[in-house]
């Protein structure tokens, strides 16, 4: 058993000290890039490349790194990025880019699959790149912003779009090897974060927008940060951000509950040819800011916030889905493939004419959320 | 031709047998005369152009018997010999027979009186403050032993120092040492034999061991080995330590050393041999186990949390300071993206201006490193201020400043240099395989590194002490046999001895033990 595990042990470390790109390369010798934006050349049809470098010819060591841009053309992704060098000395060096933004014409136009395919095949470009839609004119724009307090913007953007899962819940983070999973799975369409531009105290910075819609590949259009976040409770990715509800139920938005975890049970019913989706999400929060005047020490009260926190999540969930339904008829949510993966034989017979079922179905939401403390005040 | 080769190698042998034979002709088939003047003689032409060797002529009150006491200024105690030995010649009165018996049984108050007629035996004898004395009419010699040079005070070892625990070293004379072993051991189960060394210089060397405690085989063997040295001169341990050891060819020491005679007595209780030689302060241990590399005296005195933590921390240095220089090489050059990126940025902003490639870079930071230490290790104390300066300030700071060398390599430079210190006994083996490494991991990266380090890991599980495995990997982590390897066990759980001892039982109560132990 020892033994066993000592070789378990040695070939793991084996295997990560002896993995990745094996030839000597002096690090003077490379341009190390951070993120690269994918636009096409309206013109000329061509791929149009906009790596962001470390620019290390500053005085560095003074004032930190700063970042530039670095544009390329080619008939295909490699053959734009292998152009590259016909401006710069050192060869890019992709292995530490963590953010692909693609331009929105490029990802209505062509398949998705088509686009990633180079950084998925690609030796040195990592599995865990995110990828984000921009919703710019072209994607290099979004590039050439400034980050807050960051030079190097792919690496704002991208850390932006994984931190928020835990905080506001208003975007998915999708890395390369997800969307390859989700492309080469039935009944679940691909969804990507959307990025775009704002004004911040008289300059411009980059902003998550909530989600871009796939649908065969190509974009269709975008959820906005408030139904993303629903979304996320249909996926069940929820692990942070905010309820704002009405404390009594009616009248405005006055409380707002902070989420501590969420669970999503999702299940399906086939009765009499009839196919029926049910959604169950249960919030723990807590109540973290309330402008209603309630005495929160009273367990009716508590009842009556949790009732209407719930009411707001099934109407805004029920809301976004038909959104989707109508407008992009784009199984996002993978329903299509929780059908597959639990009952496959039904789901051969669903799936030719998947699109109509998917649309006509009725989906039952039901919300539980659970009031579990209310911080320091008794009373407001 | 082949037959050319060994004809000559025959010829060349039987040519350094006669020289070598030369050297000792003049003693062999000398005989002592009975009469006083020609052994005299005798010894004055053995000892001619020897101006300590003095000679003094007595001759007894009544007139009966002259004596002659010879012996090397400076090497006896005078003071003893003038009361132990000249006035009770003075006073002798000598009867009838052979006077030489009666003046070492009644006459003479010196403890130690050996009768001899063989001159080698009186030669060394009398180089080494034993006083010779001559009694007309006898052929015998009466050997007595006046020592009474100077030797250096037991004191604690530099190159051993411990916080704790006892403070005694050895000196440099042999006898000092042997009390010092024997005084710890009260038993007649400590053995020390004797034993002469160097053609030349004749020395005087001392086998220790515990009798019921050690393994007869190695004894065996280690005797076997000491009979085949033949070298002119034995001046320090380890001149044995190079002609006995089992590889000859390795960077690892298959013999232990030290300056310590708690640690050796901890040695010999665990089984194991110590040979100490006259004139060297140091002693060796065998077998000598891989582990011991990473074993101090010390950690048997304090808290066994502590010393277990040292042990581990040694086993870490030793592993860093070999293989750090390789990981930054395979890393910067081989695997960046093994490296998070602000790392990455950083180091390649400091690469940026630097003119020499990280490999080569880091062989000459490591060599001035290595310059650095030895010039510290050789110059006299006093300039060792300098030295830091230079060191310190040009060496590292400037050097980073003029953009010659990246800063990340002096990092790796000085943890290198650091943790290399922590483990001294393997201090020649560190260098090389160091480089060794080194050179593999800028040449294939992180694979070289791997095949490298295997390529070592083998050469020492290859490697035997006196018979014994220095290194073992066969799975068996039983509790007795780590007891007291990387970590120290408390001495309430090391019920028994490492296997190289003949006798494992190291606690009355547990004896039973031994056979338990035994069976795995």
């Amino acid at each position: 058993m020892r033994k066993r595990a000592a070789l378990a042990a040695l070939i793991i470390i084996c295997a990560a000290l002896t993995g990745g790109c094996w030839n000597y390369r002096s690090m003077n010798d490379m341009t190390i890039t951070t993120g690269v934006a994918v636009d096409r050349d309206p013109e000329t049809g061509l791929y149009h490349l906009s790596f962001e470098y470390v620019d290390l010819s500053g005085p560095v060591k003074e004032q930190g790194i700063a970042a530039g841009l670095l544009e390329t053309y080619g008939v295909t992704m490699f053959d734009a990025a292998r152009n590259a060098k016909k401006r710069v000395t050192n060869k890019v060096y992709l292995g530490h880019i963590e953010l692909v933004v693609l331009d929105e014409e490029v990802a209505r136009e062509s398949d998705i699959v088509t686009t990633m395919d180079f950084f998925l095949r690609d030796a040195e470009c990592r599995e865990t790149v995110c990828v984000a839609v921009s919703q710019m004119e072209t994607a290099k724009e979004l590039l050439r912003l400034e980050g807050v307090g960051q030079p190097m913007v792919a690496y704002e953007i991208h850390n932006i779009i994984e931190e928020d899962r835990r905080v506001t819940a208003s975007t998915i983070y999708n890395p390369v090897y997800k969307i390859y999973n989700i492309i080469y799975s039935e009944g679940i369409e691909l969804t990507l974060p959307a990025v775009r531009s704002v004004p911040n105290d008289g300059s411009i910075t980059c902003e998550v927008n909530g989600i871009a819609v796939f649908k065969n590949g190509r974009l269709v259009g975008y959820l906005s940060p408030e139904e993303s976040k629903y979304f996320l409770f249909v996926m069940g990715e929820v692990e942070g951000g905010v309820i704002t509800c009405s404390a009594s139920g009616e009248g405005p938005e006055d409380t707002a509950l902070e989420i501590h975890r969420s669970n999503t049970k999702r299940s399906f019913r086939w009765r009499d040819g009839q196919l029926s989706v049910q959604v169950e999400v249960e919030v723990v929060v807590y109540l973290d800011e309330t402008a209603a005047l309630i005495d929160l020490m009273e367990p009716s009260v508590i009842q009556q916030v949790e009732a209407s926190g719930a009411q707001k999540l099934v109407r805004g969930i029920a809301d976004m889905i038909q959104r989707v339904r109508t407008e992009y008829r784009s199984d996002i949510f993978g329903f299509g493939n929780m059908i597959c993966k639990q009952d496959h034989k039904l789901w051969e017979q669903l799936k030719d004419n998947w699109d109509e079922v998917f649309v006509n179905m009725p989906v039952e939401i039901t919300c539980k959320v659970d009031i579990v403390n209310t911080a320091y005040l008794k009373k407001t | 031709m082949y037959r050319n080769r060994k004809s000559r190698q025959k010829r060349r042998q039987r040519a350094v047998d006669e020289q070598v034979g030369q050297i000792n002709k003049g003693l062999d088939g000398m005989m002592l005369s009975t009469v006083l003047e020609d052994n005299v003689a005798i010894m004055q032409n053995l000892f001619a152009d020897v101006d300590v060797f003095q000679v003094r002529r007595l001759e007894s009150r009544d007139g009966g018997l002259r004596f002659a006491l010879m012996y090397c200024d400076g090497m006896i105690n005078n003071e003893f010999v003038e009361l132990s030995i000249v006035s009770p010649l003075l006073s002798a009165s000598v009867p009838e027979g052979d006077a030489t018996d009666y003046l070492a049984t009644q006459a003479l108050k010196v403890t130690e009186i050996k009768k001899t007629g063989d001159i080698r035996e009186i030669v060394e004898g009398v180089s080494y403050g034993s006083t010779l004395l001559f009694v007309d009419g006898s052929a015998q010699a009466l050997l007595m032993d006046t020592k009474g040079f100077e030797t250096r005070a037991v004191a604690e070892p530099e190159s051993e120092r411990t916080l704790t625990g006892p403070r005694e070293g050895f000196n440099e004379n042999l006898l000092t040492n042997l009390t010092l072993l024997r005084r710890k051991v009260r038993s007649n189960e400590l053995k020390m034999k004797m034993r002469v060394f160097g053609r030349r210089t004749r020395t005087q060397a001392c086998i220790c061991y515990m009798d019921g405690l050690v393994n007869k085989s190695i004894l065996a063997e280690l005797q076997r080995r000491l009979d085949a040295v033949d070298i002119d001169g034995v001046l320090d341990t380890h001149y044995l330590e190079e002609l006995i050891q089992d590889s000859r060819t390795s960077l690892f020491r298959t013999i232990g050393s030290t300056e310590r005679p708690d640690v050796v007595v901890g040695k010999l209780l665990e089984g194991r041999i110590a040979i100490l030689v006259d004139g060297s302060p140091v002693a060796l241990t065998v077998p000598y186990l891989f582990v011991e590399n990473f074993q101090s005296g010390e950690d048997y005195y304090y808290s066994h949390y502590y010393a277990s933590f040292a042990r581990m921390l040694r086993i870490v240095g030793f592993f860093l300071t070999v293989i750090v220089p390789g990981l930054y090489i395979s890393v910067v050059a081989f695997h960046h993206e093994m490296l998070p990126t602000q790392l990455l940025t950083n180091m390649a902003t400091e690469r940026n201006s630097v003119p020499l490639p990280a490999a080569l870079e880091a062989v000459v930071m490591l060599l001035v490193f290595d310059l650095l230490r030895e010039t510290g290790a050789r110059m006299p104390g006093n300039v060792g201020q300098a030295l830091s300066i230079v060191g310190a300030l040009v060496i590292g700071q400037a050097a980073v400043e003029a953009k010659m060398v990246a800063a990340p390599m002096i990092i790796m430079v000085a943890l290198t240099a650091t943790t290399s210190l922590l483990v001294p006994k393997l201090n020649a083996p560190i260098i090389y395989v160091r480089f060794f490494l080194l050179f593999l991991a800028s040449m294939f990266g992180f694979y070289g590194l791997a095949l490298g380090a295997s390529a070592v890991l083998i050469h020492v599980l290859n490697l035997r002490s006196f018979g014994v495995q220095v290194l073992t990997l066969t799975g068996d982590l039983s509790k007795h046999e780590v007891r007291d390897t990387w970590i120290r066990d408390p001495w309430w759980l090391m019920k028994l001895r490492p296997r190289i001892a003949a006798d494992r039982a190291r606690m009355q109560d547990n004896a039973n033990m031994q056979n338990a132990g035994g069976g795995q």
